[in-house]
């Protein structure tokens, strides 16, 4: 085995570790994530409690697998979300072309105008702050970059001799983007998604830093590190934990994207 | 020739601003609460409310009147005033800017010194593993949150060792400036290294590097003078970009460091809900945003004579 190979599947197995104990995060916790516990404040890492105990007693680990489901299912919705938007007006603005496109062009421009980070702020800021608020936040700061993609992708193949073949035959419109330009595209969806995924964890995990994702009690990786902030002094293991997690999940997600990105290229082109 | 190229640019630009005050007028508008209210209190007679109303010609027009309104006040009054502190938000920004215009000034030259000599580096050295050491080190400078990132240095040298400030802005000693510079600029000095090294390979066997070698110039100077200079156009497009972002106040490092600039001043806002100053923040963070890029467009032509303008 390559290192390349040896790296790729390493990360793939952490993400994957990471997934599975955040939806089985039920039955994998030793203790209530959300129950204080007066008794063990601010206990440093030891055998107990592998990544100690916040200021009220709380275990970190525990409260990690918890918010692991929170802010990887935010992940994946919004960037599904996004996807979904993106796609369809990247059909419409390829596809059709004329009007629709001028349209999509200028309201991609806008998108990508802002600083995405401050984008979110203000977008967030007008929400109630909650699951839904941040969800779409971050489909409403990333759709732009699929629909760009895909326009492109679109406007490649529209002209393709296949293409010509399936409009001499009555098929129509709707049915050319969905059964022949839709599968054309899956390498690079699947691509960008996870790297879209990594980027909104990230994202996420700034907006709860600052207060504007999920509220507590419910705990969330970004939340968390901003939460331990008081303490730094004291118990630096409640912001060091929960953003060693960010990190490493989103270094894998980030390798395993453009693994995916060099094999698919690698495939294509070696059919070619 | 470059004064036309500047309008042409300047023009082109002009939808897009006015598409991005449309959304933060948008957002402003979908705020909840009344900001009559932060004038005068909730407890205020039916016919009062009208009066100021009046007064503020806020019934008066329809959303798009509302819009026109809004754009001449931002050129007029300063983008509206702070609920909070009923200072103009543009008096407010201006006062914090230069402490941000100092840290990102400071964190630019760092990643564009340790990107780009680190770059360099890994095009032209024969290290083993430096490579795979490079592609780490980028790795993680990409992937790492900036403010976990930023609570790790204030854990190794404020609290480790105690030799630099944990946070504040100071007095404009260079002490408090340098771990949120390191923070703020590591990111791109990851991205810089990357993009240097590819760039620099791309002009490695270019035969006017050949040529000067032929004329026995010194291999130092063909790096710095013929090859970097030739690799240096994705180079500049990225620390503009960079740049650019690091001016409209890099929101999460002034928030960790307790940095008194746009971005934490923006924070400030989020918590008091003070809704003209944060699209106040975002408005003139876009407009910075969308300025330096131009102006980076601007700089190929001085780095690359054969680029013509349009």
């Amino acid at each position: 085995m390559k290192l390349k190979d040896f790296v790729f599947y390493t990360a793939l197995t952490i993400v994957l570790i990471v997934v599975v104990s955040s939806i089985f995060s039920d039955f994998l916790m030793l203790y209530d994530p959300l129950k204080p516990d007066l008794t063990s404040v601010k206990t440093p890492p030891c055998f107990s409690h592998p990544m100690g105990t916040d200021d009220r007693g709380r275990d970190i680990l525990s409260r990690i697998m918890a918010g692991g489901k929170f802010s990887l299912s935010i992940g994946i919705i919004s960037t599904v979300c996004a996807l979904i938007i993106g796609t369809l007006l990247g059909f419409i603005g390829g596809y059709f072309g004329g009007i629709f496109d001028s349209i999509l062009g200028f309201m991609t421009n806008i998108t990508f105008a802002f600083p995405s980070l401050l984008l979110a702020i203000g977008l967030s800021s007008i929400m109630r702050p909650g699951f839904k608020s941040v969800i779409i936040t971050l489909a409403a700061i990333s759709w732009a970059g699929f629909s760009r993609l895909i326009r492109g992708e679109t406007m490649k193949y529209k002209n393709s001799s296949h293409i010509e073949a399936a409009k001499v035959l009555g098929a129509n419109n709707f049915y050319i983007l969905l059964r022949h330009i839709l599968p054309l595209c899956s390498g690079i969806i699947i691509t960008a998604s996870t790297l879209q995924i990594g980027v909104a964890i990230l994202t996420e995990s700034s907006l709860s830093f600052l207060g504007l994702g999920l509220q507590p009690p419910d705990p969330t990786w970004g939340g968390m590190v901003s939460q331990g902030r008081d303490y730094f002094r004291s118990a630096p293991w409640i912001t060091l934990f929960p953003g060693a997690v960010i990190t490493i999940t989103i270094i894998c997600l980030n390798i395993v994207g453009e693994q995916l990105r060099t094999r698919l290229k690698r495939k294509y082109d070696g059919k070619k | 020739m470059p004064a036309l190229y500047l309008i042409k640019k300047i023009i082109e630009s002009i939808p897009t601003l006015i598409g991005v005050t449309i959304v933060t007028f948008i957002l402003l508008k979908l705020a909840p609460g009344d900001p009559i209210y932060y004038l005068v209190g909730e407890r205020v007679d039916q016919t009062r409310l009208e009066q100021i109303r009046e007064k503020y010609q806020i019934n008066k027009k329809g959303l798009v009147g509302q819009y026109c309104l809004y754009v001449k006040n931002m050129f007029q009054g300063g983008m509206g005033r702070s609920y909070i502190t009923n200072k103009t938000v543009i008096s407010s920004l201006a006062q914090r800017f230069p402490n941000t215009l100092r840290l990102a000034m400071f964190s630019i030259i760092i990643s564009i010194f340790s990107g780009i000599i680190l770059g360099i580096i890994s095009a032209y050295t024969r290290i083993p593993f430096w490579d795979q050491l490079l592609t780490i080190l980028t790795t993680f400078g990409i992937s790492t949150p900036v403010f976990w990132f930023g609570l790790f240095l204030i854990f190794i040298f404020a609290r480790c060792f105690n030799i630099l400030p944990a946070s504040g802005t100071g007095e404009g000693e260079m002490a408090y400036l340098i771990l949120p510079a390191i923070t703020l600029g590591s990111r791109s000095a990851a991205y810089l290294a990357r993009m240097t090294k590819t760039s620099m390979e791309s002009v490695k066997g270019a035969r006017y590097v050949i040529a000067a070698k032929g004329r026995g110039i010194h291999p130092f100077s063909i790096v710095m003078r013929h090859s970097l200079k030739n690799a240096l156009i994705p180079i500049v497009t990225l620390i503009g970009l960079d740049f650019g972002s690091y001016l409209n106040g890099s929101v999460l490092t002034e928030t960790i460091f307790g940095w008194n600039g746009v971005g934490s001043y923006i924070v400030m806002a989020i918590n008091q809900r003070d809704y003209p100053v944060i699209m106040g923040g975002i408005l003139l963070g876009t407009t910075i945003f969308i300025t330096v890029n131009i102006i980076i467009d601007f700089l190929y032509v001085l780095f690359d004579p054969r680029i013509e303008l349009k």
